[in-house]
């Protein structure tokens, strides 16, 4: 059921950014509107790939994990990196961003190689670095709106940048804390509580990709509800 | 889904504290960014009013100094002009009477010089090199000392404010010269650097202690007047060796 809620809200959520091709959306957040309804496109055909795989080889040992690890770790992972890359102006920051995507592959190679193969096992290890890059990442935004004044002049909520980077920041942390945890759970034989705290993870997941759907019609509603210096 | 009611219960308790935790996350970003929204307002019309003071006391200045220029030009100049007028006009012979008619019309010329004068509209025409170039002109023919001016800057237009700023600073940097400094020749350089428009100005005189507390007003006046309109002054003086002031202002 809670894979069920989780597909909908995708749904819900391409639907809602299909927007970008009907309206008439802010110059300056245009790119950022394509990529996120690209990756809603991407996300909902791996979880369609994913969910035909597991149904077809039930009787099998085989799984979908190859699917969540191309599409899930090296696809989305560096699609929302090129997000902050829209997000952030200075080449430092843009520098920075293309080694950490350059690092997710390296590692990933490395990771499939001698601990986690890319085609047999989910690579956790790969989902960790890259939710631990997007959590530093968000930190970055926020510290830039703080602390270097930018946004000043506008309404924080009106900006689409805020509330997907907000989610972004809650799902991958989430994300982080249940797999770096991941194991010491299983061994502790919590195996119950691990598929609560999934099923938990995949309705962050769900909320986050609507809340980034709806995100860019913030610049509408929130226009003007408090003061503009 | 959850398959037993406590696992349902987990879901629902942890759904609901995630959600709160979210949402107070997002409300204390906004408190904090609005709370700097006001400070930020704050601090920009704390910098517009001492903007608009600096202007305005500069404005003052220039009007003060452009009177005592003028009187002092009605009492030299002009007066003197008048007075020979009337001493020619006494023996209205062709000769004299031709004079006096070119010493009218050199007199008349000079009031509508000096009436230009009288209102601050004259900063909006002038150049600031040409306003130096006319400084220094004076200066020269005091016999005070000896001036030159090195301008690389062809067709500086600075907005009005910051040019009214800059004439002011020029004229106390040179009123103190004038006063203090006892130099054999000041010379100033104009020059654009980048977006930047830098202007130089040197004396060979007494020079004076940086550090000394007495000049400190001074000096601090020059430079946060400077900094008003975005730029920076710096002063360097050794005692004897004379004073170099650099100014430098977004052009």
């Amino acid at each position: 059921m809670t894979f069920d809620l989780y597909f909908y809200t995708i749904i819900l959520g391409l639907l809602a950014s299909l927007s970008v091709f009907f309206f008439k959306t802010d110059r300056q957040y245009r790119k950022a509107h394509v990529l996120i309804f690209s990756i809603f496109v991407i996300v909902v055909l791996q979880e369609y790939v994913a969910i035909t795989i597991r149904n077809l080889n039930e009787t099998n040992d085989n799984n979908n994990s190859i699917v969540y690890n191309i599409v899930g770790i090296y696809l989305l992972i560096p699609l929302y990196l090129l997000f902050y890359k829209m997000v952030f102006l200075s080449e430092k920051m843009k520098r920075r961003i293309n080694i950490s995507i350059l690092l997710l592959f390296v590692l990933g190679i490395v990771d499939s190689l001698f601990f986690q193969p890319v085609t047999e096992v989910f690579q956790y290890y790969m989902l960790l670095y890259g939710s631990l890059i997007i959590i530093l990442f968000s930190i970055s935004f926020y510290y830039k709106v703080f602390t270097r004044n930018d946004y000043i002049n506008s309404n924080l909520l009106s900006i689409p940048y805020f509330w997907i980077i907000t989610m972004l920041f809650f799902y991958y942390s989430s994300t982080f804390l249940i797999w770096a945890s991941f194991s010491h759970l299983l061994k502790a034989d919590y195996r119950t509580f691990v598929n609560s705290l999934f099923d938990l993870n995949r309705l962050l997941a769900g909320v986050s990709y609507l809340v980034m759907g709806l995100a860019f019609y913030a610049p509408k509603v929130f226009r003007g509800k408090y003061f503009i210096t | 889904m959850a398959t037993d009611p406590a696992q349902f219960i987990f879901l629902i308790t942890a759904g609901v504290l995630i959600t709160l935790v979210m949402c107070s996350f997002i409300v204390v970003l906004v408190l904090f960014h609005r709370q700097q929204q006001f400070r930020n307002k704050q601090k920009m019309d704390q910098l517009k009013a001492e903007y608009e003071k600096t202007i305005l006391g500069v404005e003052k200045e220039i009007q003060e100094q452009t009177l005592s220029f003028i009187g002092q030009e009605l009492h030299d100049n002009l007066g003197q002009l008048l007075s020979l007028t009337k001493l020619t006009l006494n023996q209205p012979d062709p000769e004299n009477f031709s004079e006096g008619k070119r010493l009218i019309n050199q007199a008349i010329k000079e009031v509508r010089t000096l009436s230009k004068r009288l209102n601050l509209d004259w900063v909006k025409e002038v150049q600031i090199q040409d306003f130096i170039a006319g400084e220094l002109e004076k200066i020269e023919k005091s016999g005070f000392c000896k001036t030159q001016l090195v301008s690389q800057v062809n067709g500086l237009s600075l907005e009005q404010d910051t040019k009214l700023v800059l004439i002011r600073v020029v004229q106390e940097c040179l009123n103190n010269i004038i006063k203090h400094a006892e130099p054999q020749t000041i010379s100033i350089n104009l020059l654009k650097l980048g977006n930047d428009f830098s202007l130089q100005i040197v004396d060979d005189g007494k020079g004076f202690n940086t550090e000394d507390k007495s000049k400190g007003m001074g000096m601090h006046n020059l430079k946060s007047r400077i900094a008003t309109i975005g730029g920076e002054l710096d002063i360097h003086s050794e005692i004897g060796e004379g004073t170099a002031i650099k100014l430098r202002v977004p052009a």
